[in-house]
């Protein structure tokens, strides 16, 4: 399991809460949770600048007030402007992934897309996410 | 009383309102919130913007009123009303110069502004209360109205970004900023991430820009999420929060008012229609006195 810290940006407290206890579960990165796209890039612009970037961003794509896009817009503007490595971010909605929303993942790098089921459970759901972050969190480990 | 003035933010005649700021009226477009006059409250108009209806109380005679307020100060030519249960110094007239500013053991005083200058010959302070020139930063929160320097103009910025996806009106505002000696240098940039990107690496390395000039409506990040974003880097880095500048093509709604006020320091001002580069110039100008009256000198 990876180190450091993880953002988990989400305006549903419960869900969040319930994904940093699964996550917790096991030994994991520390999770950060943000209710708010700009609580988001606040929160990565304060880890970029003292050179301790989070290992992997999660983001719901409909924050407010800064959407999910934006915001992880905003967090590639802040790794280009200090000369980082791009984060991975790992997005999720409900909705299926659409070529449009295909081509802002591809032009944005390191992106990947997981559709959550709207009809689940927030517990259930919150399983499922922590379970496809674990998954990514090895996968990168392993990179 | 409903009432229209000219806005320079939005580009034309729309109604004002108006309110109380201490002893201060403060008139503002009703659309965008853009200040646009400040002046002295005579206790008929503090009554009625308080939504008061009482009669005025007792008047204090002139002879005690100067008695009470400046003793051994310059001699008062016109003393207006006064209610005696006002806790803040009364209002008054006169002719003598404005009171000196106290003298600063550190800094130097900073020049009077066009506002300061309106205000000053307006007051009167008791030798022991604060220079009335102290509180008129605070008579509009988030809405500095201050225009600086010797000739009526503004104060020259070090550094301005102006981000606007057409080549054409981006290089009008740099080029008008510069020709009017509004900044000494202008940083265009085409779209809002590459505004981010610029503006973080500038801020690490300690020269952000004094004023961000964002249209609205751009491909990508559009000007409303680039300064949200932009907000929430300065959070992050632990910066003074950069004055914005919109540029918008529409007039201001209730929506992007609040963003205004969610933004501050934040100003708007819709583009001239008819691409009359003149008029859009002397509009900047109108608008960037109230906008940037609190940067750094």
């Amino acid at each position: 399991m990876a180190e450091g810290r993880m953002l988990l940006a989400d305006a549903d407290t419960k869900l969040g809460e319930r994904t940093i206890e699964a996550l917790r579960a096991e030994a994991g990165p520390e999770v950060v949770w943000c209710d708010s796209g700009t609580k988001l890039v606040s929160v990565y612009a304060r880890l970029a600048k003292a050179r301790k970037p989070p290992v992997l961003s999660v983001l719901e794509v409909g924050l407010g007030p800064l959407d999910g896009r934006a915001a992880a817009q905003a967090m590639r503007a802040i790794e280009k402007g200090l000369g980082q490595p791009p984060v991975p971010i790992l997005f999720y909605t409900t909705a299926p992934a659409d070529d449009e929303l295909r081509g802002f993942l591809s032009r944005l790098g390191r992106a990947v897309h997981l559709q959550k089921a709207a009809d689940l459970p927030t517990e259930e759901l919150a399983k499922r996410l922590a379970i496809a972050v674990k998954r990514l969190l090895a996968k990168l480990g392993g990179a | 009383m409903a009432t229209t003035r000219y806005c320079p933010g939005c580009g034309q005649d729309v109604p004002v309102e108006q309110a109380l700021e201490g002893d201060y009226i403060l008139t503002a477009c009703t659309l965008c919130g853009l200040g646009l006059g400040l002046k002295v409250a005579s206790a008929e108009e503090q009554r009625r913007l308080k939504g008061l209806s009482t009669p005025p109380p007792a008047i204090m005679s002139t002879t005690a009123l100067q008695q009470a307020i400046a003793p051994g100060g310059p001699a008062l030519a016109r003393v207006g009303v006064v209610r005696r249960e006002m806790a803040v110094p009364p209002i008054v007239e006169r002719t003598a110069p404005p009171p000196e500013r106290p003298a600063s053991a550190s800094t130097p005083p900073p020049a009077i502004t066009q506002t300061q200058a309106m205000i000053a010959p307006l007051l009167i302070t008791p030798p022991s209360a604060p220079a009335p020139i102290e509180s008129v930063e605070t008579l509009t929160p988030g809405d500095s109205i201050e225009a600086d320097s010797g000739d009526g103009g503004v104060r020259a910025m070090r550094r301005v970004v102006v981000v606007e996806d057409s080549t054409f009106l981006r290089e009008v505002t740099r080029d008008l900023l510069l020709e009017k000696k509004l900044a000494r240098e202008v940083v265009d940039l085409p779209d809002g991430n590459t505004f981010l990107e610029d503006f973080v690496r500038s801020a690490a390395a300690g020269h952000k820009p004094d004023l961000v000039v964002l249209d609205v409506r751009m491909p990508g990040m559009d000007g409303r999420e680039a300064a949200l974003a932009m907000r929430a880097i300065e959070a992050g880095f632990g910066l003074k929060r950069t004055p914005i500048l919109f540029f918008s093509g529409v007039l201001c709604d209730e929506p992007f008012k609040a963003l205004l006020a969610e933004l501050k320091n934040a100003k708007y001002i819709r583009k001239a229609e008819g691409g009359d580069v003149k008029e859009l110039g002397e509009r900047i100008v109108a608008v960037l006195e109230r906008l940037v009256g609190d940067r750094p000198a």
